[in-house]
């Protein structure tokens, strides 16, 4: 369904600068209307807007209407102050309907100073420059979103037992 | 040779690019849109040979090409013409856009002028400008 690929699988711990690189591959037997993708950082990164200009609402969500094998999504990483980690995950989630799709993907962190290891995936970088856009690492507004799954409480009340006895279903 | 760490040389272009910064240095250096590092001992440097390039890709990238169209066109030019291109970066200041005038004079020649000339010296630019090239168009 998706392939997901960083620009640069070792980041620097900090005033460091990466992409991600999100690509519909395949729409499955069943036409998608809108998808939602919701990205999660390890602590300490930060993501732009979306490279592409999809809309995105107050939580964070990318909304993508129709996308069809081809589409992707390119979304710029960061690092600001020395984080405390040699490495973390990133969590993509997304939704359309009843279909729902989680990808991680791993990503090391590095001192600035050593340039070796800052290798770059040469199909990602490619696709970045041929966006129109100047400046990455420019001021842009940042989220920084971890996601939290839902908790489900069981928990008995005293209509439970009525509830089940008399609910209808319509 | 002068040479710089990418720190330096991202506070030296923030003068005129107050977007670039170092993690764009870094970056543009690992995704090779500079030439590599020069070595300065044990030691990799940026020179005035990556400056150049910089200011050349700011400039270019504010008239709206890809990167991979910049990489492209300054892969054909020498260090001099890129150096030249980087002169330019001023013209693409917002404050100079808003601020300044530009008019064509002829095909060949763009006059810049800031609102503290005057119309008279302005018309007499224009017009000493104009005879000049009159001149140059003669037999």
């Amino acid at each position: 369904m998706i392939l997901a690929k960083l620009a640069k699988p070792v980041m620097e711990k900090s005033e460091g600068l990466n992409h991600l690189w999100i690509r519909f591959v395949s729409s499955g037997d069943e036409p998608i209307e809108t998808v939602r993708v919701r990205i999660s950082m390890p602590q300490g990164v930060y993501r732009s807007i979306n490279l592409n200009g999809y809309p995105e609402n107050g939580a964070g969500e990318i909304m993508m209407e129709r996308p069809t094998p081809g589409t992707d999504l390119l979304i710029e990483l960061r690092t600001h102050e020395e984080i405390n980690a040699d490495s973390g995950e990133i969590f993509i989630y997304m939704e359309s309907g009843d279909m729902k799709i989680t990808r991680s993907l791993s990503i090391d962190f590095g001192d600035g100073d050593d340039d070796e290891k800052f290798e770059v995936d040469r199909e990602v970088v490619e696709r970045l420059k041929e966006l129109r856009i100047f400046g990455f690492g420019a001021n842009q507004a940042e989220y920084e979103f971890t996601y939290i799954p839902p908790v489900r409480f069981d928990k008995p009340n005293e209509y439970a037992e009525l509830e089940k006895k008399y609910r209808i279903d319509f | 040779m002068k040479t710089y760490t990418a720190q330096q040389l991202s506070e030296l272009l923030q003068q005129e690019a107050p977007d670039m910064n170092l993690r764009t240095v870094r970056y543009y250096t690992q995704i090779g849109l500079l030439p590599p590092l020069d070595l300065f001992g044990n030691k990799r440097v940026y020179t005035d040979k990556h400056l150049h390039y910089l200011r050349a890709i700011v400039t270019l990238s504010k008239t709206g090409e890809t990167l991979a169209a910049i990489q492209d066109k300054l892969a054909r030019l020498t260090i001099e013409q890129i150096e030249k291109i980087g002169d330019k970066l001023a013209l693409y200041r917002s404050e100079h856009v808003l601020e300044n005038e530009t008019l064509q004079v002829s095909k060949d020649v763009l006059l810049t002028i800031s609102p503290r000339v005057s119309d008279e010296l302005k018309e007499r630019m224009i017009h000493t400008l104009t005879q000049m090239l009159k001149g140059e168009q003669r037999p």
